[in-house]
């Protein structure tokens, strides 16, 4: 049960940083949307 | 986009450091993360969701974004204590800064937008106006806030990815490799 709460809780971390560099970041990128 | 292959390669930088060391990847408990979803709520549908993007008038996207950047302000403000953080509230800073002093866009100049974009037509792009779906704004440098902060920078010719960033997404890019290669370094770190 530990490690599921674990790995959840490490899937949620790495969301939250993948969600963050991409409304916190602003680059402009040919090709792409949100750059 | 590019900014997520940070997260990738910190992640699997920290991932093989903790293999090498026979230690377990750290967790990493920020504090408030509920603030991100919501303050990514509106991102994606002014900016990722094609549907949504191409519907929503400039004007209310700008007013949306800063009001996005003012939640993610506040979730640095939450973790500021973390020093592994510092490095990404910093570039994260200096990119709402620039961005806020410039109309809620992140400037780009007409130089960069016609190296990034060499086959484009007239009509395609304006100075003073957004730059597609994009955060940028297309602005003489003379005219931009803060310059050095805007998407001044690309790559070389040789790398077959035309993107322009500024030096708040490359310190971004180097705190977030930073944090995850950290985690999977010794306890007594302190991240």
């Amino acid at each position: 049960m530990k490690t599921i709460s674990n790995k959840a809780r490490f899937v949620f971390f790495v969301l939250v940083l993948v969600l963050f560099t991409l409304a916190a970041g602003a680059p402009f990128a040919t090709g792409t949307v949100g750059g | 986009m590019i900014l997520v292959v940070a997260v990738l390669v910190g992640l699997a930088a920290g991932l093989c450091r903790a293999k090498y060391g026979k230690r377990e990847y750290r967790g990493y408990d920020l504090k408030a993360a509920g603030l991100v979803l919501l303050a990514f709520i509106p991102q994606g549908f002014i900016f990722f969701l094609p549907s949504t993007r191409t519907r929503i008038p400039d004007e209310t996207a700008s007013f949306l974004f800063i009001i996005s950047l003012v939640v993610l302000i506040i979730f640095s403000l939450f973790n500021i204590r973390k020093p592994s953080f510092w490095p990404i509230t910093g570039g994260f800073l200096l990119n709402a800064l620039v961005i806020l002093l410039n109309g809620g866009w992140m400037p780009i100049s007409p130089e960069m937008v016609q190296r990034l974009l060499p086959d484009s037509t007239a009509g395609d792009w304006m100075v003073g106006e957004r730059l597609g779906y994009s955060k940028d704004i297309v602005l003489l440098p003379e005219n931009t806030r803060l310059w050095f902060l805007s998407d001044r920078f690309s790559l070389p010719d040789w790398i077959n990815y035309q993107v322009a960033f500024s030096p708040g997404d490359i310190i971004l890019f180097v705190g977030i490799v930073w944090l995850l290669w950290s985690l999977g370094g010794p306890k007594s770190v302190n991240v």
